[in-house]
């Protein structure tokens, strides 16, 4: 960085500046994921163990209601497989998108005192929780083990379904959270937004009962192709449905591409408005 | 290599002011600016074009006022903020001592937050490997480097948060008000590693009320004014400007204050007039060991028992210089009745060195408790060396206000 000159222009447009700077601070990015995970579970009795209680319940919870009362079919394998299958990568989604809507507010005296792009504390938030999702996956490698099903070879499909999921939850983030600057009203909206998602998303009941007529419009919702993706790759042991996989990862690299350029445009104001 | 290593070319920053928008605010506006009805102007321009260059190893001091522009000048420069108009351009990497510690999190322990810390200011984590003992000893925080800094006292927060910054190797340094923290010892070891940085030839932009670390650390100053650029230049030429400046506003604001209802005292008797005796307008000049006579006129509204008048001579740096607070000795009566008058008070020999003095009138209870009526700015004169007067000539490096007769002899002598 010695001797070279770094120019800033009120009437600058992008460049690919904003990657090499992103870049320059990944490990900053890793720093702040780790002190979102350590400060979090740091003076708490159950630590990590927090992480797998919240999935856990609700896929108790959901076993009761939905299962025993409602008796919602689920595709031929136990409920709790079928459930929390999905309960797993929805948290993930749902923790990491309420706590970076909020991050960059709550790391106001960073925001205001130093430079980092801020895209960085988004990406770490979404990191922090992804060290969550980690460990309530384990729990379910030890509830596969219980009910006695054996994964098969699709379950090495499962980097690629994070990937899509993390590009969806970061490209969301990096829009609630610029708006959450200026509007506060963002927290709530994403709260509330959230468990209506949650019910037009195959988390509780399979794609079965959904309406031919309706799949279409119902499968445009990218978080349905990734859900179901899971289940069949993880619990079912099946390949997943290619169509709407296909569908989900357009949707989430279209919602990525489009925020990243006008989160950075945002982003030069965040100081004087947050 | 650029010859400059930080370049302002007619920067420009607004501010909205007001209240934030919500939602709702945010849609009736635009919608009353669709309409072509403009609300009342919420902006507020921190900076307003100002073109400056700072030369590579060169230190520059920002003074002025509060609200003159000073810090958003260093948040532009650490890019925490972005210009609403105009160019800048830096050469290397800034870090900045603005704010210090904002990056730690009360949770995690001295030890994690260095390396935290450093990789906000944009260090790598062998970079704060490397100078890691550096940073606890100038802290003096080795023994609670893995204690949650949570509990540590104020002082070592911010010493921590100084270190951490002070052992970066930055081209260009950043510093707002960051000396005042910890105890003197502390504050001592900071201004000895400010000067090392600038003997390291980095470039330095100190923004400081001190004056003194002004003075010491920076070979030019920029004094801002209300966003604009007052003066820049040479750092004792442009440090006495300002200080003329803040001193005559001062006076200006006392002087209105006296006149203005704020006035003190209970106000059974008011001055209504004062000025020098000898001076026909403004400041009278006299020489060290000179005279001044001050005529004071009052209205007394009710009858007052024996009030006495206090002049006081003040200096503006040092305050108050000598006082005399007398009945007048004329008056025999035990009572001063209402009406007007005029009193008089004569200070024969001032020997006071050259500057600028000013005198205080007051009008105070026979017991000395009770204020009457206070004038806090009342005429002024100066003491110029080259004024005549009585003969005594002011050596220039003399210290204190008062010249008074002395001699030094040397008493006892043993050579070697």
């Amino acid at each position: 960085m010695a001797g070279q000159v770094f120019t800033i222009d009120s009437r600058a447009g992008l460049s690919w500046q904003v990657l090499r700077d992103l870049w320059d601070y990944r490990e900053l990015a890793v720093s702040l994921t780790i002190r979102e995970t350590r400060a979090r579970y740091r003076q708490s009795l159950l630590g990590i163990g927090w992480a797998i209680a919240q999935p856990l319940a609700m896929m108790v919870v959901f076993n009761l209601v939905f299962s025993r009362f409602a008796k919602i079919p689920s595709d031929g394998i136990p409920y709790p497989i079928f459930a929390y299958a999905a309960l797993v990568p929805w948290t993930f989604l749902s923790n990491a998108l309420t706590s970076a809507t909020i991050g960059l507010v709550s790391n106001r005296t960073i925001v205001t005192k130093t430079y980092f792009p801020r895209e960085i504390i988004t990406l770490s938030q979404v990191g922090a929780r992804f060290v969550d999702f980690l460990a309530g996956a384990l729990v379910y490698v030890g509830m596969m083990a219980w009910y006695g099903i054996a994964p098969t070879g699709w379950i090495l499909l499962l980097p690629f379904l994070l990937l899509v999921q993390v590009m969806l939850t970061v490209g969301l983030a990096l829009v609630t959270s610029a708006l959450h600057v200026r509007f506060r009203d963002l927290a709530p909206i994403v709260t509330l937004g959230l468990q209506v998602w949650l019910y037009l998303t195959p988390v509780t009941y399979p794609l079965s009962v959904v309406p031919e007529q309706w799949r279409m419009l119902y499968l445009l919702n990218p978080m349905a192709g990734l859900i179901l993706g899971y289940r069949a790759i993880i619990a079912l042991g099946q390949p997943p449905d290619v169509a709407a996989l296909a569908l989900s990862t357009a949707v989430s690299m279209v919602v990525l591409l489009a925020a990243y350029p006008w989160f950075k445009r945002a982003e030069r104001s965040f100081a004087d408005v947050i | 290599m650029p010859d400059f290593a930080v370049r302002f070319e007619h920067v420009s920053k607004r501010y909205r002011v007001g209240r934030p928008r919500s939602f709702t605010t945010y849609f009736s506006e635009t919608v009353r600016k669709l309409s072509g009805r403009a609300g009342p102007d919420q902006r507020h321009w921190a900076l307003r074009d100002v073109s400056f260059e700072v030369a590579p190893g060169e230190s520059l001091g920002i003074v002025g006022s509060n609200g003159a522009g000073k810090t958003t000048i260093l948040k532009l420069l650490s890019r925490v903020t972005w210009p609403t108009e105009g160019r800048i351009q830096i050469v290397g990497r800034v870090i900045s001592l603005i704010e210090l510690g904002a990056g730690f999190h009360p949770d995690l322990t001295g030890r994690e937050n260095i390396f935290l810390h450093g990789n906000i200011l944009g260090l790598r984590r062998q970079e704060i490997a490397r100078c890691f003992d550096d940073i606890i000893a100038f802290a003096g925080i080795e023994r609670f480097v893995d204690t949650p800094v949570k509990w540590y006292s104020s002082g070592m927060y911010a010493r921590l948060g100084f270190s951490v910054a002070a052992f970066s190797n930055p081209d260009v340094l950043l510093v707002d008000e960051v000396l005042a923290v910890g105890d003197a010892a502390f504050q001592r070891r900071a201004i000895d590693r400010m000067h090392d940085f600038v003997r390291e030839g980095k470039t330095v932009l100190f923004v400081s009320h001190d004056l003194g670390n002004v003075r010491g650390l920076c070979q030019r100053v920029l004094w801002l004014d209300r966003g604009q650029i007052r003066a820049l230049g040479d750092t004792e030429a442009v440090v006495a400007q300002y200080l003329d400046d803040v001193n005559a506003r001062a006076v200006a604001e006392q002087r209105a204050r006296d006149r203005a209802e704020l006035r003190g005292g209970s106000g059974e008797v008011r001055f209504t007039g004062w000025s020098l005796a000898e001076a026909e307008a403004g400041a009278a000049i006299i020489g060290p060991g000179g005279s001044v006579c001050v005529r004071a006129e009052y209205q007394a509204f009710q009858r007052v028992r024996r009030p006495r008048f206090r002049f006081s001579i003040v200096s503006p740096q040092h305050g108050v210089v000598v006082g005399t607070a007398e009945s007048p000795a004329d008056l025999d009566e035990e009572w001063l009745e209402t009406g007007t008058g005029v009193v008089e008070c004569r200070f024969d020999y001032l020997p006071l060195r050259p500057g600028q003095y000013t005198i205080q009138l007051a009008i105070v209870g026979a017991d000395l408790v009770g204020l009457y009526d206070q004038v806090t700015v009342g005429p002024s004169f100066v003491v110029s060396a080259g004024a005549g007067g009585n003969g005594l000539v002011g050596e220039a490096r003399a210290q204190g206000l008062v010249e008074l007769e002395s001699s030094i002899r040397l008493l006892q002598r043993q050579p070697r």
